[in-house]
């Protein structure tokens, strides 16, 4: 049954906002919301408060927000174009061409704090296109895509066992990187990859339709002209670009990407306007409600956010499917 | 006479920097950054245990530091010292609200170097040191004790850590079988075993007592453990560090990787009981100002009559 996607539309543009100024306001310290409000009035970024504010709850909002909006949309752009519920930025060797560059840059520049990102970056986006281009030689459909995508991941995690099994020391540092976080994200690093998560976007809104067309199948998406080979290798491109951003600001958070396309569908079902826009709002609360609490929960120390996305994610997703269910099953009767 | 002429130089050194720079000790940090810090600083955060402890022993106070520094050093700290997190996932926020004169981190914790770039956007005062060898943490303690104008604390550690494992060395190299004693080095973690060489802790003390390390000359041993090459080289001495907090699941590791093949018995160290487990507060955490016990540890163990 289709259900219109205006009204979780506005909830969540209700809900983000709200979210976002409890993520600026709370934290684990003893700044209280009034001292940072002062600071902002006074326009003072050198005091305790305005530090705290400046420097390390607003890039981590930023990076937090930017993030899920970046892998829940390439989750969602993937999941239409290779009309798998199950596609999500990992299935295209992202994930594992980052987390090799990345280990690669941890190993050769230990000591470098930007080699990291911009490797990750690389990694993605280099392991993307190599992806595509092997599905091309084997037919370039959506199963070789795929079949393409998972071999190359098995590999590049085998290579990835290798140096660690010769480097130990890494493995610690790509443990912190596999699980993913936001603790040091900084606004230029946010600025930096920027434009190309807008470049990612800028291309699944604009090409929507198509993509629409797409998920309907090949066969389909060629009776009305749509170059399915073309459209496909332009939606992987945004897709690597976003995901490869996100990468590159925060690790290997996993989980968004596939579920947040899921509970846009569910929040939604059969109305395919808006299905982006919600599902970039719902990864971006996804990634800004799990980053407050991994913050606060446990305060002093911090649980990574990755896993807080599964444990909070999981239970969250089961309750729309339990809910959709019983819908059915009243809509049957 | 040597150690008198450094104790002297060092105090020397501390009238001369107060005189000469004011309230301003400049080093350079170990990577590479030149820092200036007005002396005294009182609100000190460290993302470090072990330099938490070495913080305090070169008389400074601590605002802040993380939960290693009671659970694996054990110290004391006071009711107004704030944990602000784990050494690998410090919080960034808790160390920012104390407004810190100095932060102390460690360039061998890949989340610590991670934080740089937020701290010089915070614009915070910060150091990162790397204490591998007792030299390294002589350099530390040196940095301390003038930010804390404590030179006699560092004569102090001068006599009570360099002077003894000094003496250690030499009379270690008075021994005729200096340099002519081979050693394997384990690591034992709760998934595995590798061999380490003579550039980490132990290691180094082991090649300052003269040990030969037969990893050192064999890379590949490195990389790969193999009881093969350790048959081989037979080394006289096998010793083992445990990481992490299981020590039956590191035992295990070496046990499921190389004790339990009935090849390791015919290794002479075996033979003649010189599979030595070393302790955990002396080999694999900074021993700081106990450093000259490992040293006196080693000779003991190695050259005792």
């Amino acid at each position: 049954m289709r259900r219109d996607a205006r009204i979780p539309l506005a909830i969540l543009c209700a809900a983000l906002p709200l979210c976002c100024a409890l993520s600026l306001l709370l934290g684990a310290s003893a700044v209280t919301p009034g001292e940072l409000l002062r600071a902002v009035l006074a326009g003072d970024f050198s005091s305790r408060a305005g530090v705290i504010l400046l420097h390390i709850r607003l890039p981590r909002l930023l990076g937090a927000l930017v993030t899920g909006v970046c892998l829940a949309a390439a989750g969602h752009i993937l999941q239409s174009v290779l009309n798998n519920p199950l596609a999500s930025p990992s299935i295209i060797g992202i994930n594992s061409g980052a987390g090799l560059f990345a280990l690669l840059a941890m190993v050769l520049l230990p000591q470098s704090s930007c080699a990291v990102p911009a490797a990750a970056f690389a990694g993605a986006l280099i392991t993307a296109l190599a992806v595509y281009a092997v599905s091309v030689l084997a037919g370039a459909s959506k199963s070789t895509l795929i079949l393409s995508g998972v071999a190359i991941s098995a590999l590049l995690s085998a290579l990835m066992d290798a140096i660690v099994t010769f480097c130990p020391d890494a493995a610690v540092s790509r443990s912190s990187f596999s699980i993913g976080g936001f603790e040091s994200i900084t606004l230029p690093r946010i600025a930096a990859v920027f434009p190309f998560a807008a470049a990612g976007l800028l291309i699944a809104v604009l090409f929507s339709m198509e993509m629409s067309i797409l998920s309907m199948g090949d066969d389909a998406a060629r009776g009305v002209g749509v170059r399915t080979a073309l459209f496909r290798l332009l939606f992987l491109s945004a897709a690597a670009l976003l995901s490869a951003s996100a990468v590159s600001l925060s690790g290997l958070v996993g989980f968004v990407g596939l579920i947040a396309p899921h509970i846009a569908r569910l929040l939604a079902p059969g109305d395919t306007r808006l299905r982006l826009p919600l599902c970039a709002l719902c990864g971006a609360l996804l990634c800004v409600v799990c980053d407050l609490a991994a913050r606060l929960l446990f305060a002093p120390y911090e649980l990574p956010v990755g896993i807080l996305l599964s444990l909070l994610g999981v239970p969250f997703f089961l309750s729309l499917l339990f809910r959709q269910k019983r819908r059915n099953r009243h809509d049957c009767a | 006479m040597k150690t008198c002429f450094r104790i002297l130089f060092a105090l020397l050194l501390t009238l001369v920097t107060s005189a000469a720079l004011g309230e301003t000790v400049t080093f350079t940090d170990s990577l590479g950054r030149e820092v200036s810090l007005d002396t005294m600083p009182r609100r000190v955060v460290s993302l470090y245990g072990s330099y938490a402890e070495a913080w305090l022993q070169c008389g400074g106070t601590l605002a802040g530091t993380t939960e290693d520094a009671i659970s694996e050093r054990g110290l004391a700290v006071e009711e107004s010292t704030q944990i602000i997190g784990t050494v690998k996932s410090p919080s960034l926020e808790l160390t920012a609200a104390l407004e810190p004169d100095l932060i102390l981190l460690s360039t061998d914790i890949a989340s610590h170097l991670e934080l740089r770039e937020v701290l010089e956007a915070m614009g915070a005062p910060f150091a990162y040191f790397s204490v591998g060898t007792y030299r390294e943490y002589m350099e530390m303690a040196r940095i301390f004790c003038l930010l804390n104008e404590r030179g006699d604390l560092y004569s102090a550690l001068t006599q009570s850590l360099e002077r003894p494992i000094e003496e250690a060395v030499a009379r270690a190299q008075e021994n005729p079988l200096y340099g002519r004693q081979t050693a394997l080095l384990l690591r034992a973690y709760s998934t595995g075993v590798k061999a380490k060489g003579s550039d980490n802790l132990a290691g180094a003390i082991m090649n300052d007592m003269g040990l030969v390390n037969i990893a050192d000359s064999t890379d590949s041993l490195l990389e790969n453990l193999s009881l093969e090459q350790i048959i081989v080289a037979d080394p006289d001495y096998i010793f083992i560090t445990t990481m992490g907090t299981d020590h039956e699941k590191a035992m295990e590791a070496i046990k499921n990787d190389l004790s339990g093949n009935p090849a390791w018995q015919t290794l002479s160290a075996v033979q003649s009981g010189r599979v030595i487990e070393l302790p955990k507060d002396l080999f694999h955490y900074k021993p700081n100002a106990r450093w000259a016990e490992s040293y006196q540890m080693i000779g003991e163990i190695i050259y005792a009559p």
